[in-house]
């Protein structure tokens, strides 16, 4: 059996970690975690040690960190033997130390299609640029959004969305993504695609007044969606 | 008893309901919380497996369905078109002649299949007749010359296809007549687009086989396909209108008459709410559930025959169908549910969108006919709906421009396959649609 952890910003008591949505979906499409890491955002807690494997029970364990890229918390990430690590999102920047913890890397994921759209914003960069909007998953890398493509899908779009809207579901799209792109990945047979760096173009946040254009690129787009007068149920 | 009493009794009784309730939360474990909005149910991931869900395109239809999202929708044209394109992609990725079965996010594009090659040739023929688009017409010979090329000694056409890779067909050269049923339409329209001897002559010989397997009673008792678990079928229906059509067209009025014996058996078996028993792939009993494909068939049937041959109690039969099917979907929010029991009645939360796509072609033909507004209504916001579902940009040769057999893809029909039939029908929907609109603009 596969051996990987999720890296991610938590506060729960460890057992309760492993029902989060991202580790059933990792369960369900066969690669339950066998350790979450995580830190707080906040004060770590007290019932667990910092940058210490902590046993749930006999197959699996949890690492309480306050930075990932702390050289006592890459200890315990080394010591987790793991083959893979998913990040299950947020801001770090995940430095070489623990890219290297694992045998096949980090997965995580972004909200734009690579190569082409990196960095920040990129949900309204994708509509400023017309390209659709993307959840990709990648195997990070030292650089910013440059890591191996594992996959990608365009997000389904709705007639009364808004960015928020959109990157709320980009959100959930991408939890599911990362736990089928696990399973690529520990498929030996399976090669992510490498990107070059001259592909694409690193973005950043963007200013008020392009935010607007960038809604009003956003209705246009919309507009194709508005001929549906009724509301599915969710099947 | 006491006022004081009264009061006493209704407090006990308060606090018992109380201390039950308190019990019961202790006794019975909390359901769990429910899925936050976007969330997809976990357990609906444990079988994605097989299905490659890293293939590009795979993963962004699982989602947006397990989401009820949609697809952006465009023009009836700009949707036929594509489905066109996808369907000529489905012919030539066999190099025969004959149409893919589909696409399958398991195993890919797969073989050709005799049955439905058949019916999509008028498709075919109406898509040259539109847009006189040479494509079209040399796609329809090649179908109709290769469903020649296979034709059996008997006339028959085959059930099933050879190669199948999930094994479901794997009974080699079994004669069907449902599937030679589906054939002759083919063959027929490909003889009055062409004038060519060799299609009606085609269309005779299986003929001769068709009328053999229906016995006194108008039952189709032999040429039964081996795939379907059913052993008495009222969605032959549709076969029967490929032998009256043949005998039309030959002049031989035995053709026409084994049609209607079926056809009058198969009145028989409608029900007066418009539900009709053995509408089924896999019913062993007249009261088990139908399913929205076959139970198309059937209604195709009807109308197909009692317009071509002006029979009146025909068209009332199939009108009878869609209108029930109508009430079904329309009180449900516009879902057609994939089965249905004899009271209408079906727990399904899935559809299946070929028998969708029938049913918007029933709705806006009898609906012009009838010039009803509300099977116009209906039909039109089908086809629209299916458009919501029909990708125009998907990366994936296989997916864009093509119908999956279920809503949501992972439903209960054809499951994670984008089937070639459901296309046919689809195309078909959107000429209607076009027509309907049209017809509604001059009104």
């Amino acid at each position: 059996m596969s051996r990987v952890a999720v890296l991610g910003t938590y506060d729960a008591e460890a057992p309760q970690l492993f029902g989060v949505d991202l580790m059933q979906y990792l369960a369900a499409h066969g690669h339950p975690p066998c350790a979450i890491v995580f830190r707080t955002g906040a004060a770590p807690r007290a019932d667990i040690p910092l940058n210490t494997v902590h046993a749930v029970d006999e197959e699996r364990s949890v690492v309480q960190v306050t930075d990932f890229n702390d050289p006592n918390a890459m200890d315990a990430l080394r010591r987790l033997e793991a083959d893979l690590f998913v990040y299950a999102g947020g801001r770090d920047l995940l430095r070489k130390g623990v890219l290297g913890a694992s045998r096949l890397g980090c997965l995580g994921g972004h909200y734009g299609p690579l190569p082409e759209i990196r960095g920040m914003g990129t949900v309204e960069w994708s509509v400023l640029n017309d390209r659709p909007v993307v959840v990709a998953i990648q195997r990070f890398s030292s650089g910013i959004d440059t890591g191996d493509i594992v996959m990608q899908a365009p997000v389904s779009l709705r007639a009364d969305d808004t960015f928020t809207s959109i990157r709320e579901r980009c959100y959930f799209w991408t939890k599911v993504m990362l736990a089928l792109a696990t399973r690529a990945m520990l498929r030996e047979s399976f090669a992510p695609t490498p990107q070059r760096l001259e592909d694409g173009e690193q973005y950043y946040r963007l200013h008020p007044e392009l935010l607007k254009v960038a809604e009003r690129k956003l209705a246009n787009r919309l507009q194709a969606y508005t001929r549906h007068p009724w509301r599915q149920r969710q099947p | 008893m006491s006022v004081g009493r009264i009061v006493t009794s209704v407090r006990d009784v308060v606090q018992l309901r109380s201390r039950l309730r308190h019990l019961k939360v202790l006794l019975i474990p909390a359901p769990p919380p429910p899925l936050p909005k976007n969330a997809v149910d976990p357990t609906r991931l444990i079988h994605l497996g097989r299905y490659r869900p890293e293939t590009p395109g795979h993963a962004e239809i699982f989602l947006r369905d397990s989401l009820a999202m949609f697809e952006p929708v465009g023009s009836d044209q700009d949707h036929w078109d594509a489905c066109m394109e996808w369907m000529l992609r489905a012919q030539s990725v066999t190099g025969s002649g004959g149409f893919s079965v589909g696409y399958s996010f398991e195993h890919g594009w797969l073989p050709a299949y005799p049955e439905t090659t058949g019916y999509i040739i008028p498709t075919l023929w109406d898509g040259f007749a539109l847009k006189r688009d040479e494509r079209f017409r040399a796609a329809a010979l090649s179908a109709a010359d290769w469903e020649i090329a296979i034709q059996m000694p008997s006339g028959a056409t085959r059930a099933g296809y050879d190669g199948d890779p999930t094994g479901f067909w794997n009974q080699g050269l079994v004669p069907a007549a449902f599937n030679t049923g589906q054939v002759m339409q083919g063959w027929n329209r490909t003889f009055v687009e062409t004038g060519e001897q060799k299609y009606l002559e085609a269309a005779r010989r299986a003929a001769d086989f068709l009328a053999d397997c229906v016995d006194d009673r108008g039952v189709f008792v032999r040429g039964l396909s081996p795939g379907p678990l059913s052993q008495t079928r009222s969605y032959y229906a549709r076969a029967a209108y490929g032998l009256a059509w043949t005998g039309v067209l030959t002049g031989v009025d035995r053709y026409v008459q084994v049609a209607r014996r079926h056809l009058d058996w198969v009145l028989q078996q409608q029900q007066r709410n418009g539900w009709v028993s053995y509408a089924s792939f896999v019913a062993q009993g007249p009261e088990d559930d139908a399913l929205t494909h076959p139970l198309a068939y059937v209604a195709e049937g009807f109308f197909e025959i009692g317009t071509l041959l002006g029979e009146k109690r025909y068209i009332d039969a199939a009108r009878r169908t869609a209108k029930a099917m109508m009430h079904v979907c329309e009180k449900r929010g516009l879902f057609l549910p994939a089965t249905l029991s004899p009271r209408l009645t079906s727990s399904d939360r899935y559809s299946c969108l070929p028998g969708n796509a029938q049913f918007a072609c029933l709705w806006l033909r009898i609906g012009m006919l009838d010039n009803s507004l509300p099977l116009m209504n209906v039909g039109l916001k089908m086809v629209d709906w299916l458009k919501g579902l029909h990708s125009l940009a998907s990366e994936n040769t296989g997916i864009r421009g093509g119908l999956a057999g279920s809503w949501p893809i992972d439903g209960g029909y054809s499951v994670f396959t984008y089937v070639d039939w459901a296309a046919k029908f689809f195309a078909d929907s959107l000429l209607l649609a076009d027509a309907a609109r049209k017809r509604l603009r001059e009104s």
